[in-house]
């Protein structure tokens, strides 16, 4: 095989060869135009995987951050039940898996007014139901004997029955049994019959509901 | 590490290892930077090759200098973050570099240098030999092959290349080897395209992909190196295409 001398630099040669290969060998006192019959072929390194590296490093990042998403980050603020609440003021908790509130709205007009300004962020369910019940018998909402409809939905039968009681065993201690809780039915005309109505609205609100 | 080497008062190792690991990455990306750190650090490299022949590279060790001085180069491109200091680094591929070559040479220690006194009259072996070279068609062989690589340089440096650029970009395997001989045959055999290249300054990567079979990314990927080898079999290198005898089997012409 024979070279030709194609470019010089101090530490090496650019030869090209009779098949066309461009190559880099030590430039051992060649002129360019010289031919050669032997080279001393520069030991190049490999090429870098930094590409491969990079994309690795991508992948695992990206791994990481669906595990953080799907395993941590959305279950806290995906909804796995709802518990509504009933005096008048008709009230829907979202919860999470953890039994964290993640949304708290009012289902009528009293339940808007009920739950203005009250800041559920990062508290639990009971916790919350139980500021509720306060503040609603504060607000005139409820009175003493009144009678409170909890039902809980979506989640497992399990979460539900566990959940109502937890929640109509949280209100019994707390109000010492001034106040009654009906749990398992709000929403129906017979949890309807058990509310305490405020200033005679009662009926109106029920039709909004039946609306 | 920034403010600490700003505490480092001038000329202490550690600012001299950063210097020389700044001179080296750009080494790796530039040619020319490469060239310059050579110049500067040849008396490293002559101390180096002086450790290993124990004797002056004048004194008939020029080949061993200029092998160490393609190890520090070849240090140079290979050195990263990690391996300790550059030099130290240096250091041992030159070493390793000068005892693979002398494996190399013992291979020919059978043979009897040209050099050798052939006589009692003091005439070296050479000069005994039946001259059959002709020197002066040798010479103007020479001198009218570096005036044609001057030219195609001059016309490769016109699409950005150096040679450098195009010995990188050259295909390392003989399957990508195939597949751009594939590519040049297409070329040779539709005149055309050269002209297209050379008259547009791009390269026809669709109708070569098409013509030759070869896929477009493979002929993307050795852009460069197609280039120059399609620019080759172009007119005015008669030298390089007769150079280029197993690929160019009929002569090189162009067809």
């Amino acid at each position: 095989m024979k070279y030709l001398v194609m470019e010089t630099h101090p530490a090496y040669a650019v030869v090209l060869d009779e098949r066309g290969r461009f190559l880099r060998a030590a430039n051992l006192h060649y002129e360019v135009g010289e031919t050669v019959d032997q080279v001393v072929e520069l030991q190049l390194p490999p090429a870098r995987r930094f590409r491969a590296w990079w994309l690795v490093g991508l992948v695992v990042v990206l791994l990481g951050l669906g595990v953080l998403f799907f395993g941590f980050i959305r279950p806290q603020w995906m909804v796995y039940g709802t518990v509504r609440l009933q005096i008048n003021p008709d009230v829907q908790l979202s919860v999470n898996r953890e039994d964290d509130v993640v949304k708290l709205e009012g289902l009528n007009q009293d339940g808007e007014a009920l739950i203005e300004g009250y800041d559920f962020r990062g508290e639990e369910c009971d916790d919350v139901v139980e500021d509720l019940v306060k503040r609603a018998l504060r607000m005139g909402y409820l009175e003493t004997g009144g009678t409170v409809s909890l039902s809980a939905s979506g989640g497992s039968s399990h979460w539900r029955d566990e959940m109502e009681k937890d929640l109509r065993e949280t209100i019994l201690d707390e109000f010492k049994g001034s106040v009654q809780v009906s749990a398992g039915d709000a929403g129906t005309d017979q949890t309807a019959d058990a509310q305490t109505s405020r200033k005679g609205d009662w009926d109106d609100d029920h039709d909004d509901r039946d609306d | 590490m920034h403010r600490q080497l700003q505490m480092e008062p001038e000329g202490s190792p550690l600012r001299k290892e950063h210097k020389i690991e700044a001179q080296v990455w750009a080494a790796q990306k530039d040619p020319a930077s490469a060239d310059a750190l050579i110049g500067q650090y040849m008396p490293f490299i002559r101390s180096e090759t002086f450790k290993f022949t124990h004797a002056a590279p004048e004194a008939g060790h020029e080949d061993e200098l200029n092998i160490a001085a393609t190890a520090f180069y070849e240090a140079a491109l290979s050195y990263q973050r990690g391996r300790g200091a550059f030099l130290p680094y240096a250091s041992t591929a030159i070493r390793n570099r000068l005892i693979d070559f002398y494996r190399v040479e013992q291979r020919h220690s059978g043979l009897v240098p040209l050099e050798t006194p052939a006589g009692e009259d003091g005439r070296q072996l050479l000069e005994t030999l039946p001259d059959s070279r002709d020197e002066i068609g040798a010479y103007d062989l020479r001198a009218a092959s570096r005036e044609e690589i001057q030219e195609f340089g001059r016309q490769l440096a016109t699409f950005g290349l150096s040679f450098s650029d195009v010995a990188d970009n050259c295909p390392r395997q003989e399957r990508t080897m195939a597949a751009c001989h594939a590519v040049l045959n297409c070329a040779r055999a539709n005149p055309m395209l050269l002209d297209r290249l050379v008259h547009t300054g791009r390269l026809p990567v669709r109708e070569l992909a098409m013509g030759s079979g070869v896929d477009k990314k493979t002929i993307e990927r050795h852009r460069k190196y197609l280039v120059a080898i399609l620019l080759a079999f172009t007119n005015g290198y008669e030298i390089i295409r007769g150079h280029l005898r197993q690929i160019a089997p009929k002569g090189g012409e162009r067809t």
